[in-house]
């Protein structure tokens, strides 16, 4: 009987000691961690007008309307979309120029995609192939390698299923306007 | 219950088992799906064992995810909590099989706490929360990985048995020789995709 | 096994986690086919092998034998979730591409392995080191690995490109089979080149 008292003393006390730690150094973290959060959006904003990662100058440079953003200088505007991927919603910035006619920039920001493949349409090259894409043409996504025509891109090695919905979810930016 | 959220739950179910198999294309649960793959019967029973504690684990786990450390803003703690409802449901579930099936009960032996450790079973919990499933999704989805995982080692047990009496180089006896068949499995399996398409 | 150069050597080389004892791969090998996520992981289960192992081997008197393994995975989850936190906070970026990984790191075999072999029955300074031994034979495997799959499934190392354009990207490394072809390789040519002893042979 001691012996089991002991274990579930031993237990609960290190169950504290242990919940302790991890909310002591949440805690410390946290405001680090907000800020992260409502700067991830802004700079994804600022990222896809093609703008200086610079967040504190984000309400000098850009009009926040409703849910989108335009861009004072140029009148360019960014909106944000979200599709199904492959297995858990895309959420993605968009910026278009003034005319509505070209893609300035694009930023995938959150999804649950495969890391190192499906998971890639947020690494940089991905996200700049689409800079200067019309709109007036559907934008395909392609094999790598392949024949390329001026309103394509190159889709992900290994991931055909995250391209495609990639592909549909881009295409749905002329239905913004 | 809606019709679309039953549809979304049985599509799950069977891409976990082909097109996004826990073992072959998250390479989760590899350290008990080498050792135990010796052998069929084990493979199977271990194999059934898992499905059924990835189902359970998955479903407890969201109702504790979404009701209790959501609203409490405890969210960071989710490690801890899931692992420890896994240990917990493991223990009751081998109090069970010791019970009605001790033939596997021997058979698994040390196995069967060890799926308390199974990379698998704590994934499953892990991607639910990350793909945001609901409740009957989520359930699909633990089916799913467990049968999944369950295919996977009946498999590899079965392609042991046939290579028994080949010549495999002896650096790669054991071990390597499993690896490399869980590879083409892999491959094999990678042609499934393409077969599911989720809207 | 005294010497710190001999847990050094046990750990990297003669019982080196993936190749000899194939444990703990699971978590990993998801995503070896970038170096980037993979030193990010690897750092990750350095820091949490061997400060569990340290934290099992100071309490390694008091802990009551029969919650011996409760006491381990209550130790090894809570590093888990530190360095997940501070990802979170100070990387962002990678803790988001690494998703569900980190957490996994929990269930990975060495580290419950280390801390039940090692760290339960030796003094913590050399459990600290066993720990750390481990993790980088870890480290090393898996680099390599991530060495072959990146620059053969995406023309890269480190996301800078080094082949050309025209290189055909082999999709199977990129992919789950490639990790597992790449695995069984180094475990035969590891095998090759210092073949086990006679009783450790599975």
């Amino acid at each position: 009987m001691k012996k089991t008292l002991w274990s579930v003393f031993f237990m609960l006390l290190l169950s504290c000691v242990c919940a302790g730690v991890l909310a002591a150094i949440k805690i410390s973290t946290d405001d680090l961690v907000s800020l992260n959060e409502k700067n991830a959006l802004q700079r994804q904003v600022l990222a896809a007008f093609g703008l200086p990662d610079d967040v504190s100058k984000f309400d000098s440079q850009v009009r926040t309307i409703g849910n989108h953003w335009r861009l004072a200088r140029t009148g360019a505007t960014a909106y944000s979309i979200s599709g199904m991927g492959f297995w858990a919603p895309i959420h993605a910035v968009v910026a278009v120029d003034a005319d509505k006619t070209t893609i300035l920039g694009i930023r995938f920001f959150r999804h649950g995609e495969t890391p190192g493949l499906g998971g890639r349409i947020s690494e940089p090259w991905f996200m700049r192939q689409f800079e200067g894409k019309r709109l007036d043409a559907p934008i395909r996504l392609v094999m790598p390698g392949g024949r390329k025509e001026l309103n394509d891109v190159d889709a992900i090695t290994g991931a055909t299923e995250t391209s495609r919905k990639v592909e549909k979810l881009i295409n749905r930016v002329k239905e913004l306007q | 219950m809606s019709e679309t959220e039953l549809t979304s739950a049985l599509v799950i179910l069977f891409a976990a088992i082909f097109t996004n198999n826990i073992v072959l294309t998250n390479f989760l649960g590899l350290c008990s799906f080498l050792s135990v793959s010796r052998e069929i019967k084990s493979s199977v029973g271990l194999g059934a064992a898992v499905a059924f504690v990835t189902t359970f684990t998955a479903a407890i786990n969201w109702l504790i995810y979404h009701r209790l450390l959501v609203p409490l803003d405890l969210v960071y703690l989710r490690f801890v909590i899931f692992i420890v409802i896994i240990a917990g449901f493991v223990q009751f579930a081998e109090m069970a099989i010791e019970r009605f099936a001790p033939a596997l009960y021997h058979t698994l032996g040390i196995f069967l706490p060890l799926i308390t450790v199974n990379c698998a079973v704590l994934g499953i919990s892990l991607f639910m929360v990350i793909r945001d499933y609901g409740f009957l999704e989520t359930v699909g989805f633990g089916l799913g990985g467990g049968l999944g995982f369950l295919v996977g080692i009946a498999l590899l047990a079965a392609l042991r048995w046939r290579i028994r009496k080949s010549k495999v180089p002896e650096p790669l006896q054991g071990a390597g020789i499993a690896v490399i068949l869980t590879g083409i499995m892999a491959l094999a399996f990678v042609g499934f995709s393409g077969m599911i398409t989720i809207n | 096994m005294n010497g710190a150069g001999d847990i050094f050597k046990n750990g990297i080389l003669r019982q080196n986690s993936v190749y000899r004892q194939v444990l703990g791969i699971c978590s990993t090998l998801a995503v070896t086919n970038l170096l980037a996520n993979t030193l990010v992981m690897c750092v990750a289960l350095i820091f949490t092998v061997s400060m569990s192992s340290l934290t099992v081997s100071i309490l390694r008197n008091v802990t009551p034998q029969r919650i011996r393994m409760m006491v381990q995975v209550m130790i090894i989850s809570t590093y888990v979730i530190v360095v997940d936190l501070l990802l979170k906070a100070y990387l962002p970026d990678i803790s988001e591409q690494l998703g569900p990984y980190v957490g996994l790191i929990i269930t990975n075999c060495i580290i419950m392995g280390r801390a039940e072999a090692f760290a339960a029955k030796n003094r913590p300074w050399p459990a600290f080191l066993d720990g750390l031994a481990m993790g980088l034979g870890y480290t090393m495997v898996l680099m390599l690995i991530a060495l072959v799959r990146e620059p053969l499934g995406f023309g890269t190392i480190f996301g800078l490109a080094v082949l050309p354009e025209s290189w055909t990207r082999w999709a199977v490394m990129a992919m789950a089979p490639g990790a597992f072809f790449m695995l069984g390789i180094v475990i035969w040519v590891m095998n090759l080149i210092d073949p086990p002893a006679k009783e450790q042979r599975s």
